[in-house]
């Protein structure tokens, strides 16, 4: 910020709460949406404040899995999640580095060959 | 003289190379030229024998009405996503990078979508856009209109371009971000003593400045909105309604996978490798070369 510019700092805070607000939006909603019963979400409008199932709700699909659709625990999924998060940065990571190591090290006996 | 270190044996370089070749042929060389050749082939119905065709499928795809009408539907999707997630990001970047108090929570939230999947992404938007039991089509319905984009095409395209730049515009914003703050301090105080206002050096300083972010943006975006948009159209559309949302990559999947057209999908995925090669290509040439401001 170079100068003082009150309206413009005012219209810079107005801007960036909307689009806060309009990016948080949907998560906010499917936050609520999971403290809420099923009859509570599908009634029009749906409550737009946190309910009272949220440690039902969370238990119930971490431990026994949804109620309706593939019944899969959450919590295995979460464990398969963790595995694949690691596993896949640290193998790449180890490949490339591999790699890294020779190809700039040939890169460099090409330059010392070619230049003689 | 910099220091140069020499492997005295010829063979280990190549073996610390292996893997990432190996890697590379496997997952990228080995499909590609598969796909490559499929492409030439035509299956019987039960995929028990193929004959040889040439160049057959790629005819037979532009005869195709239902492909013309994925590539407009792919252009109006993609640029509708690169232009709206840009304009979008760098209005929030340039007011950001003004602000200094709250600064970091703005940042935190604006970055959010960046940590949710594709897929959940459409779900999300999916669930707060449902017929009839959505919160923002309870709201729409109160300015009078009716939203349903289960059967109206041009509202279920609008769904996945609002979920697809929702999960881009985080990723613009932090380009932007790094990009203004790299533009010299000394540069806009000069024009603010010369006289210029925020509009002007705006327009004067900051977005030359930026066009090298812009145009890397621009790219990305574009690759993004052709390939990685798949989660979000599988997630929520589907295709549908009557085709209305079924972007190339959906349809190479619906005709490779759900029809078991392996020689027309391998066409198609072999135009979409063109496709994502120029423009690649476009990139580096450019981004080697500096965009001319």
């Amino acid at each position: 910020m170079v100068e003082r510019r009150p309206l413009l700092t005012f219209v810079a805070h107005a801007v960036l709460i909307i689009g806060a607000a309009i990016v948080a939006f949907p998560i906010y909603i499917t936050f609520v949406a999971s403290t809420h019963s099923f009859q509570d979400i599908m009634q029009v409008p749906m409550p737009l404040l946190p309910g009272e199932h949220f440690l039902e709700n969370y238990k119930q699909v971490l431990i026994g899995g949804t109620t309706t659709g593939s019944r899969a625990a959450v919590d295995r999924m979460l464990l398969n999640s963790l595995i694949m998060a690691l596993v896949v940065p640290i193998g790449k990571m180890s490949i490339s580095i591999l790699s890294l190591s020779p190809s700039s090290i040939s890169a460099s006996r090409c330059a010392i060959s070619s230049s003689g | 003289m910099e220091k140069r270190v020499v492997f005295r044996s010829a063979w280990l370089p190549y073996v610390l190379l292996a893997p990432q070749l190996a890697i590379t042929v496997v997952f990228f060389f080995w499909p590609a030229s598969q796909a490559v050749w499929y492409s030439f082939q035509l299956q019987d119905a039960f995929g028990l024998a193929s004959q040889f065709v040439g160049f057959e499928n790629f005819r037979a795809l532009f005869r195709d009405p239902h492909y013309l009408q994925s590539f407009k539907t792919t252009a109006v999707f993609s640029i509708a996503v690169s232009a709206s997630g840009i304009v979008v990001s760098l209005l929030l970047a340039t007011m950001a990078d003004r602000v200094v108090r709250g600064a970091l929570v703005y940042k935190t939230v604006l970055i959010w979508p960046y940590a949710v999947a594709a897929a959940v992404a459409g779900v999300l938007w999916a669930f707060i856009f449902a017929p009839s039991i959505g919160i923002v089509t309870y709201l729409l319905k109160g300015f009078g209109i009716d939203w349903n984009w289960i059967i109206k095409g041009d509202q279920a395209m609008l769904l996945i371009i609002i979920a697809s730049v929702w999960k881009q515009i985080s990723y613009n914003f932090l380009f932007f971000l790094a990009g203004l703050q790299s533009i010299p301090k000394s540069l806009i105080e000069a024009a603010a003593i010369d006289g210029a206002g925020p509009a002007r050096r705006f327009w004067t300083i900051v977005i030359p400045l930026l066009s090298p972010t812009t145009f890397f943006l621009l790219v990305v975006n574009i690759v993004y909105a052709f390939f990685e948009t798949f989660g979000v159209v599988d997630a929520t559309t589907q295709g549908g309604p009557a085709q209305a949302t079924q972007i190339l990559v959906y349809k190479v999947y619906h005709d490779g996978v759900k029809s078991a057209d392996i020689g027309g999908s391998s066409a198609q995925s072999v135009i979409l490798m063109i496709i994502v090669i120029a423009l690649t290509a476009v990139q580096f040439r450019f981004i080697e070369r500096k965009v001319q401001y």
